[in-house]
């Protein structure tokens, strides 16, 4: 898969690949950004610098094209040329927006044509993944630059830019991570590596929802209020048993007590210390998303009760595959298990807790075993505490004859 | 505020996700690894089934399957396969919630002996492929190779001899599953035996003539013993390969049979010692095929003492020795004067040199040469 034939118009890698040349174009935006911010007769507005994104796509589409060096070089020139004078010929001709046209359309060429040069290094998850730390950085950098030199409306740009990164980062990881850590598996003729791709595609697609639904509530959803409300809420508590059992015992006569001034909540509520704020919003956060993912499951089960049970026969005559589905081993039930009580409960309780994960865990114990078979057993995985629990359990399961 | 929010809550999720998929990830998970059959010929193709189940609604991304196995069984499909002393094989099986992967591999059978899978290792990964998870799990599959055959013609001089032996026309009553030859019709014929195909080309009436054959056993004694101060087995492995081929063919022709090896058990590490009837020899080819050469043998002549009784004197014995030192060919002179109708086969290659035969022995001495060398 890593050759360059098989490489050229692979689905499965443009994707990845258009999304990390994005998170470099973000980059390279915020370097732009805070240069803008030194040098403002060079700022432009957001909307200009994000049309280079047209160019990244080209230049994904021709770096994935079956050419050789030389001429995958030009037709990288080429684009850019064109790119470039295409641009200023609709419009963006004034002396800033030619200087960032011609700045992210040269990074973004080099950067194309160092990719497609470096399509047989057998370690691009793990380059990437440095890659990614540094253009993060960069980004986070110019996000702290834009806020200590209050520039909020550039800060909450290049605070979305960082966002759709991280996001990118981890949906063009999940969906090359297989194919890098299991090359030649994967890359095996008699392996059914399409079924756990097809596996991964799923998770990449929940993945994904679960981002863009993340991304979408970090912009509809009322932090501000929800915490306000929240909060509020347990101040009420908290001032409630305050008063009623830190203050003096002496019952006030109710008609006497003078009606004092609430404190207004409301202002207050607004004067949150930081960490609070931040806690709120991860709970909520938290919230939504399990929400969410309640939802997704339910959704997807509702799809699944109507499936077809699917029994896939793959061979090709010396390996055959049968991929089938199962039912669920139903459960023993409400089965009530009396443990006795006092010190016998104590001792039976750890020892039915502890076979119980044994067998979970797959070691050969079934209900003919007897304890001392089961000891066998679990001195032989490491257990070191089962001697002396199995001598406690044998008594008191068995009485004082037992040995 | 918002980043710090979103980072947390992508790391929270990645951390329980990682977090559950350690603790649960190997649990409710079915594992098998067999032969598709216990017993297998010489250079059959069976199938190496491995079945991986999922009873629970966890997914996994994959399980890869990794075993050895041995040398013997050769996949047919080597990918995935390295190749040292055993064959380590690792196969990728997908492992979705509730489902069950059945992977058969063809393989063939290249080597006599006794084989298993004792245990099998699964590694697998948690969704976002971060940590990797492993297990060990006991695994009881075993295999029974049989002998390679020896093809019928080179061991026609060895059968033709001991069936002229066993087939006399000495006794009065003939067996009627015997057929000796057609002769001219005689008067004291009963009509029954009239041949009456061969009347209608002689044009005259032609019987069927019975041969007598006297109920006689084979007893085969086969000698493990190292041959040469190498310790080779080459001619102990053409020894056994003999013995089989040779009891196939006795219960072909429907004679009981009962063999004796010096050979160890691979399993219970016992003697070979066997008797079959001409209709069911499976538990002799079986025995033979579990015997594991590199175990230390019994003295023959101590193995013939403890066994000679279990043979009758009117059982024609056949001894597969390829050892051939004055012991041994003492031991067999022994025997000999107990059981006169015995043959000794000596395999031996056509360039080993070998010890001369005792005078005592010359007449009941066959050496079946064999192709290649130690």
């Amino acid at each position: 898969m890593t050759d360059e034939k098989s490489y050229m118009f692979n689905l499965d890698r443009i994707i990845p690949d258009f999304m990390q040349s994005v998170i470099l174009f973000f980059s390279i935006v915020a370097v732009y950004t805070f240069l803008a911010c030194e040098i403002p007769v060079i700022y432009i507005d957001f909307f200009y610098t994000v049309i280079p994104l047209i160019l990244v796509a080209i230049l994904t589409f021709v770096r994935n094209m079956n050419l050789s060096k030389i001429p995958m070089i030009c037709a990288h020139l080429l684009v850019t040329i064109a790119y470039v004078v295409i641009s200023i010929t609709l419009g963006l001709n004034s002396a800033p927006l030619i200087i960032y046209t011609v700045f992210a359309s040269v990074a973004l060429m080099v950067f194309s044509i160092r990719q497609r040069i470096s399509v047989k290094d057998a370690n691009k998850t793990k380059r990437f993944k440095e890659t990614f730390l540094i253009l993060i950085a960069v980004q986070g950098i110019a996000l702290l630059f834009l806020y200590m030199a209050k520039q909020e409306v550039k800060v909450s740009q290049m605070l979305w830019c960082i966002l759709i990164s991280i996001s990118m980062f981890t949906i063009s990881r999940q969906l090359t991570v297989f194919e890098d850590k299991y090359t030649h598996t994967a890359a095996s003729s008699s392996q059914r590596a399409s079924e756990v791709e097809k596996q991964n595609t799923k998770t990449v697609l929940i993945l994904s929802v679960v981002l863009i639904l993340a991304l979408i509530s970090l912009v509809v959803f009322p932090f501000e209020a929800v915490a306000s409300m929240v909060i509020l809420f347990f101040r009420k508590i908290f001032h409630f048993l305050l008063n009623r059992f830190f203050r003096s015992t002496e019952i006030p006569d109710l008609d006497k007590v003078e009606k004092q001034e609430e404190p207004d909540w409301g202002e207050q509520a607004g004067d949150l210390p930081q960490y609070l704020n931040v806690m709120f919003f991860v709970v909520i956060g938290i919230i939504v998303l399990l929400g969410l993912l309640y939802v997704i499951r339910l959704v997807m089960n509702s799809f699944s009760n109507f499936e077809k049970s699917e029994k896939k026969v793959i061979g090709d005559g010396i390996v055959t595959d049968i991929i089938e589905k199962v039912q669920k081993k139903k459960a023993e039930g409400n089965r009530h298990l009396d443990f006795g009580s006092g010190y016998e409960y104590k001792i039976r309780k750890r020892y039915y807790s502890k076979v119980s994960k044994a067998i979970k865990h797959g070691l050969p114990i079934d209900n003919a075993s007897s304890p001392n078979e089961i000891k066998g057993v679990l001195i032989d995985s490491g257990d070191e505490e089962i001697n002396e629990l199995t001598r406690e359990y044998e008594k008191v399961r068995y009485g004082q004859n037992s040995n | 505020m918002q980043i710090i929010v979103f980072v947390a809550v992508i790391l929270i999720f990645v951390a329980i996700e990682l977090l559950y998929y350690r603790e649960h990830a190997m649990d409710d998970l079915d594992l098998d690894v067999s032969f598709s059959k216990s017993v297998a010929s010489y250079n059959e193709v069976i199938e190496i089934i491995e079945v991986a189940q999922n009873n629970k609604r966890l997914p996994l991304p994959f399980l890869l399957l990794k075993f050895e196995s041995p040398t013997a069984v050769e996949f047919l499909d080597m990918t995935n396969t390295s190749v040292s002393d055993l064959l380590y094989r690792e196969d990728m099986l997908t492992m979705k919630a509730l489902s069950k992967h059945t992977r058969k591999i063809k393989a063939r059978c290249v080597k006599r002996g006794y084989y298993s899978f004792p245990r099998v290792t699964i590694s697998s990964t948690d969704l976002l492929f971060i940590e990797k998870l492993g297990r060990e799990f006991p695994n009881n599959a075993n295999l029974t190779i049989l002998p390679q055959p020896i093809p019928s013609y080179d061991i026609n001089t060895l059968l033709s001899i001991t069936l002229s032996d066993i087939q006399q026309k000495r006794t009065l009553l003939t067996d009627p599953f015997s057929f000796a030859g057609i002769r001219e019709y005689q008067p004291w014929d009963p009509m029954r035996s009239i041949n009456w195909t061969a009347s209608a080309k002689a044009g005259e009436l032609m019987v069927n003539q019975q041969a007598s054959t006297s109920t006689r056993k084979v007893s085969v004694f086969v000698n493990l013993e190292y041959y040469n101060p190498k310790k080779s087995g080459s001619l102990l492995e053409k020894s056994i390969s003999l013995t089989y081929s040779y009891i196939c063919e006795l219960a072909e022709s429907g004679i009981q049979m009962s063999v004796f090896t010096n050979g160890k058990d691979a399993v219970d590490n016992s003697t070979t010692s066997a008797i079959g009837i001409a209709s069911d020899i499976s538990k002799i080819v079986v025995d033979l095929g579990r015997i594991d050469l590199t175990k230390e043998v019994m003295p023959f002549d101590k193995f013939i003492e403890e066994n000679i009784d279990n043979t009758s004197a009117g059982d024609y014995v056949v001894v597969i020795s390829p050892k051939n030192d004055l012991p041994l060919q003492n031991t067999i002179i022994e025997l000999k004067r107990k059981r006169p109708s015995l043959l000794w086969v000596m395999p031996a290659y056509k360039t080993s040199l070998t010890n001369p035969v005792e005078p005592e022995l010359s007449d009941s001495f066959m050496r079946w040469e064999v192709l290649g060398h130690d």
